[in-house]
């Protein structure tokens, strides 16, 4: 091999190219592709055909074959069981496989990245033919939820210097960011307790029907899932739609107000509240009109 | 590419061998990599784990990256596809080592999906002179988008096309020597496809183009049974990189170092993942089995001088 530079890249594209060669290649990818993503269930098709592509040897063209597909498959329930731990664990891994292997053949992979592979599991959850399907679905999505925080950008968040640097004038103007790395999950299911003890490893049953709100996001390493008491979820909307504060907080305090006329210790569970969005890393910044 | 420009993308490791050894990143060692700072010499990571994100993989790789040299490592290029290349991939593939400073980019020499549909997986290409035609003007467009040499792995594969003119190992010198592509040489996977493919592990390690290796790769893998239509029961090794490097493939990896694969190693460990510590002392047997291939190559250089100067003009006088 010499030691002088060569331009092999152009050396290559100048060769002429050889369609016929191209198609036929695309054939046998394209056989092969569909061969190895049939569903595992399917009958398998005439050995002739395989023969006519796969040079057989010690082991059957077949069996050749089915370590693809069963990889393809494998790999894809993997994918799924990373991201829905909890879900897996309350379904059991059995069922769990079974509706994976069902979603796999329904929504095939779109994207070269598996990250975002399992977006519409937590969809396909209710469909499933359970009396617990709406609940799994509700688990599912608060799944999902920490997933693409684990994949947003979270690289700024709100201090609470910045806040309190805020002039009386600028505080009127001023408007929350959210962070990029947080979702607010709202749920038929209180999915937040249950989700925390199927993670410890129980296995508790499934609540009753009752409607809750959290809030997930990411500050650093850490993915929070923050429960949100029904008075404030008003105030995490329209803090998170980047309304004014000012009008956010008087909006929100309102009812809170007409609930507990006296106030008492309301302002103060209003501060503790936001300070805990605040600190979990809910906003990503502060900016003024 | 000429073996000059290879040359700058290699490590040097202290000992001057040029085979520093390095870890493949997994995420469930992060923690204990940024709390310890192992003394690995480098880390190879998987290009696709960070792409189409920009959350916590990155910023954990950010931190990793600022401590030791890193390389990048993908098996979502899909190089021997017949669809067109992806050139948003290219583009994140590209700014992410730029971003992390990558001392090299590589992939396999395989295709992963095709008509707009992606299997995840490494699937084979007939070994044809065309194929390499196609697969080479396919390297050469993503060479010149990276700026810089692609590094290719011969990957480990389940099934060869019928009709290939070309053994594997012809193909893949044939593809370097076409594009002037690097070699990442997968020893493991050398094993697994001579078992699997019947043919002669050794031999084909010397028909590859061994100059041209810029980062070797170590890992297990498993053996799998078949029961045949016949009722006979047939085994195959499956690239599982989900146990300790088996005995034979250390015997096939000291004898590429001593037919002069000299490149940075790395240790692959991908399913059943054990403590950091674990991987890195398998990773580190490497240096036994390299000291050993090289004073093999030290005794036989001097044996073949001492023959020389035994038979040189005058030396029976």
């Amino acid at each position: 091999m010499g030691t002088e530079p060569r331009a092999g890249g152009a050396r290559v594209r100048d060769a002429p190219r050889s369609v016929g060669c191209e198609s036929e290649l695309g054939a046998a990818q394209r056989w092969l592709f569909q061969r190895v993503t049939r569903p595992l269930h399917a009958s398998r098709p005439e050995p002739a055909d395989e023969a006519r592509w796969v040079r057989g040897g010690s082991l059957a063209s077949g069996t050749r074959i089915a370590v693809y597909q069963r990889a393809y498959f494998s790999r894809l329930v993997e994918c799924l069981r990373d991201d829905y731990p909890a879900l897996e664990r309350a379904v059991g891994a059995a069922d769990f496989e079974a509706w994976c292997l069902q979603f796999i053949e329904a929504h095939p992979p779109a994207s070269a990245s598996l990250n975002f592979f399992g977006a519409g599991f937590a969809d396909f959850c209710a469909t499933w033919g359970s009396p617990h399907a709406a609940f799994w679905s509700d688990l599912g999505r608060l799944e999902w939820a920490v997933v693409e925080c684990i994949h947003a950008d979270a690289a700024r968040h709100l201090v609470p210097d910045q806040l309190g640097a805020l002039t009386e004038r600028e505080w009127s103007r001023a408007r929350l960011v959210p962070s990029p790395a947080s979702r607010i999950v709202d749920t038929r299911f209180p999915v937040h307790a249950h989700h925390a003890a199927l993670l410890a490893g129980e296995n508790p049953e499934p609540p009753a029907r009752e409607a809750s709100t959290l809030v997930v996001c990411r500050r650093g390493e850490t993915v929070w899932r923050l429960p949100v008491e029904p008075r404030w979820v008003g105030l995490l909307r329209r803090l998170v739609r980047s309304e004014p504060i000012a009008s956010a907080i008087a909006a929100a305090s309102e009812p809170v107000l007409q609930s507990d006329p006296a106030g008492a210790g309301a302002g103060d569970a209003l501060q503790r509240v936001v300070s805990e969005w605040v600190a979990r890393g809910v906003f990503a910044g502060v900016s003024v009109d | 590419m000429s073996t000059r420009e290879l040359e700058r993308l290699r490590l040097v490791d202290d000992d001057g061998a040029r085979m520093p050894i390095g870890v493949g990143l997994r995420s469930a060692h992060y923690e204990h990599i940024l709390a310890e700072r192992p003394p690995v010499a480098w880390f190879e990571v998987l290009s696709d784990n960070y792409m189409h994100t920009r959350g916590r993989p990155l910023m954990y790789l950010d931190r990793i990256a600022e401590h030791y040299p890193v390389a990048l490592h993908g098996v979502g290029l899909s190089i021997g596809s017949t669809d067109p290349l992806d050139f948003g991939y290219l583009a994140e593939l590209r700014a992410l080592r730029d971003r992390v400073g990558a001392r090299w980019v590589s992939d396999h020499i395989a295709w992963t999906g095709v008509a707009g549909r992606h299997g995840h997986d490494l699937y084979p290409l007939p070994f044809t002179e065309e194929c390499v035609r196609h697969v080479a003007r396919r390297v050469a467009e993503v060479q010149d988008f990276l700026g810089a040499p692609l590094v290719l792995e011969n990957p480990s594969t389940y099934l060869e096309f019928a009709g290939c003119a070309l053994s594997e190992p012809e193909f893949v010198a044939a593809l370097l020597e076409e594009t002037g592509a690097g070699l990442l040489l997968d020893v493991n996977n050398v094993y697994v496809n001579a078992n699997n493919h019947g043919l002669d592990a050794s031999t084909y390690l010397r028909r590859l183009p061994l100059e041209r290796v810029v980062q070797i790769h170590l890992a297990g893998h498993g053996v799998a049974a078949a029961v045949e239509a016949d009722g006979v029961e047939a085994a195959h090794l499956i690239d599982t990189h989900a146990a300790p490097v088996a005995p034979a493939v250390w015997e096939l990896f000291e004898q590429a170092v001593r037919l002069g694969a000299r490149a940075p190693v790395l240790l692959e460990w991908d399913a059943d993942i054990p403590p950091f510590g674990v991987v890195y002392a398998e990773a580190l047997r490497a240096r036994v089995h390299i000291e050993r291939a090289l004073a093999a190559e030290a005794t036989c250089q001097a044996e073949a001088r001492a023959w020389a100067q035994s038979h040189a003009p005058g030396a029976l006088a």
